[in-house]
């Protein structure tokens, strides 16, 4: 490597041999570029089918889970539903029997009020032949009286009796009248839990089905999603492969670059020695670079810095072609003499 | 940004008055572009000052801690003005924090960068300096003068 002027830099900058190498250097970048970005989203890619697969599979084992306690659930209330209907026709068996002993009891009420009417009647009659025997003053008229009397209490206390058995069959009639109410309630109400239990029957065997159709299809797409994480996995292998060879196309390049054009290049940054100061060397950058050194550089131009510290501190080079004739730090700076051109005199404190 | 893009730029800042073609162009070349959202601080009060900076796009405001600890806004300033000067010519703390106050972009000079253009334009960094002198200077009679009002 031997040092080299700005302008035999500039030179080689512009030859055609130049041009040729830095387009394949340029193309062989961005394929590596282009090729390492692909495999990041290969691997992205994966990554994340990998880990929506796991997800699948947990939510696939998670829902089978769930179908087997809705299979549970539903056959809880088949269980149920047969128990209720065997109680409701017990229930109902029972009700029926009631229902007769009801019945019973009413037309037992109906007899005896039927007697105590007949007895009342029976009553009234007597009690006005007592009153028209009681007119006679007749001996037999006396007597007949006196056995009316006597036949008026044996009636009296028939209608009392009758009376207080009236009574007592008229409970009786109400008592059983509510057992078997209550007994009807009994056999609804065990026919409304038959109804809920054998729908929840019926509904939770549906919701089995659905949820197991539903981890099935889980399952499935489990599988398909490692099946393609399999398939990005092999691409990923094949893009860093292909990485491989183009930096390896690469590193031949740059050795082409350092043996032809004589210089350091190390992978984005061309260096020689400085031909007019042994302390400086010059670079090219072969990309454009904004943020991360003292200055911007772009690819291609030629700029200036201290051996000693390399990129760490990069000079821009003159411009010659901008320049202002060499005049710009000549002594005879036409600016220097306006700065220091006197002072015209203040109008308003000149003395006159 | 491209550098002649930065050269028209600082050609509008008081700051670069009177200098030559060449000296721009490097200027252009040794200014690094700095991009802030709205809100962002751009250095803080007490910060050790290395940089100047000249807004390109946006507005800034100047802000400073009073005695009693709240946050007063001092100036508002937007392109092409600059700030930052006084840290590289007196080599104190920075004497207030400045706050983006839009989506702003500036060009940052560093005093190592400075340097180089020093190096290589001595005139150049001569009226560099004159200028920050002048802006300072014309600052100085502003605050006498309104002294002297309050007096």
């Amino acid at each position: 490597m031997k040092p080299c002027s700005l302008r035999e830099v500039q030179e080689l900058l512009g030859s055609a041999a130049f041009d040729g190498w830095f387009g394949r250097y340029k193309g062989a970048q961005t394929a590596i570029e282009i090729a390492r970005a692909r495999r990041e989203d290969l691997l992205s890619q994966a990554h994340m089918v990998r880990y929506r697969a796991d997800l699948t599979q947990q939510s696939a084992d998670d829902k089978l889970f769930a179908a087997a306690e809705f299979e549970d659930r539903s056959a809880q209330a088949n269980a149920e539903f047969a128990s209720i209907e065997n109680d409701s026709f017990e229930a109902l068996s029972e009700f029926e029997g009631q229902r007769q002993r009801a019945i019973d009891a009413l037309v037992a009420r109906d007899r005896f009020e039927k007697l105590l009417e007949d007895a009342r009647q029976g009553a009234a009659d007597l009690k006005a032949r007592l009153d028209a025997a009681k007119k006679h003053t007749t001996p037999e008229g006396k007597a007949e009286a006196e056995r009316l009397e006597m036949r008026m209490a044996e009636v009296d206390a028939q209608v009392g009796y009758l009376a207080r058995e009236s009574t007592a069959a008229e409970s009786r009639r109400v008592r059983e009248d509510k057992i078997k109410q209550d007994l009807w309630l009994r056999v609804e109400a065990a026919w409304s839990n038959s109804f809920h239990a054998n729908m929840a029957r019926s509904e939770y065997a549906f919701a089995a089905r659905r949820t197991r159709a539903e981890a099935e299809q889980l399952f499935l797409r489990a599988a398909q999603e490692r099946k393609r994480v399999e398939q990005l996995d092999a691409e990923a292998l094949v893009m860093a492969q292909r990485i491989s060879e183009l930096e390896g196309a690469f590193d031949t390049l740059l050795e082409e670059g350092r043996r032809s054009f004589q210089c350091s290049l190390i992978r984005e940054f061309m260096y020689w020695p400085h031909a007019e100061d042994v302390k400086a060397a010059l670079t090219v950058p072969l990309i454009d670079e904004a943020k991360h050194l003292n200055i911007q550089v772009s690819a291609m131009q030629a700029y200036r810095l201290e051996r000693g510290r390399g990129l760490d501190f990069i000079e821009p080079l003159l411009d010659r072609r901008d320049s202002d004739g060499g005049g710009a730090d000549s002594a005879d700076d036409p600016r220097l003499e306006s700065f220091f051109a006197p002072m015209t005199p203040n109008p308003a404190t000149t003395i006159r | 940004m491209e550098t002649q893009s930065k050269r028209e730029i600082l050609a509008a800042s008081p700051l670069f008055d009177n200098l030559l073609p060449a000296e721009l162009t490097m200027l252009a070349e040794l200014f690094s572009l700095r991009d802030y959202a709205a809100s962002d601080i751009v250095f803080n009060e007490g910060d050790v000052g290395d940089s100047v900076y000249v807004i390109a796009e946006g507005t800034v405001e100047v802000q400073r801690k009073t005695a009693q600890g709240k946050i007063a806004v001092i100036a508002t300033l937007d392109a092409p003005q600059f700030f930052g000067e006084m840290s590289l010519i007196d080599k104190e703390y920075r004497s207030a924090t400045i706050r983006a106050k839009t989506k702003t972009r500036l060009l940052q000079l560093t005093n190592e960068n400075l340097h180089i253009f020093a190096k290589n334009y001595r005139n150049g960094f001569t009226w560099v300096v004159v200028n920050i002198a002048r802006m300072l200077s014309s600052r100085l009679r502003e605050v006498n003068r309104r002294l002297s009002e309050k007096s």
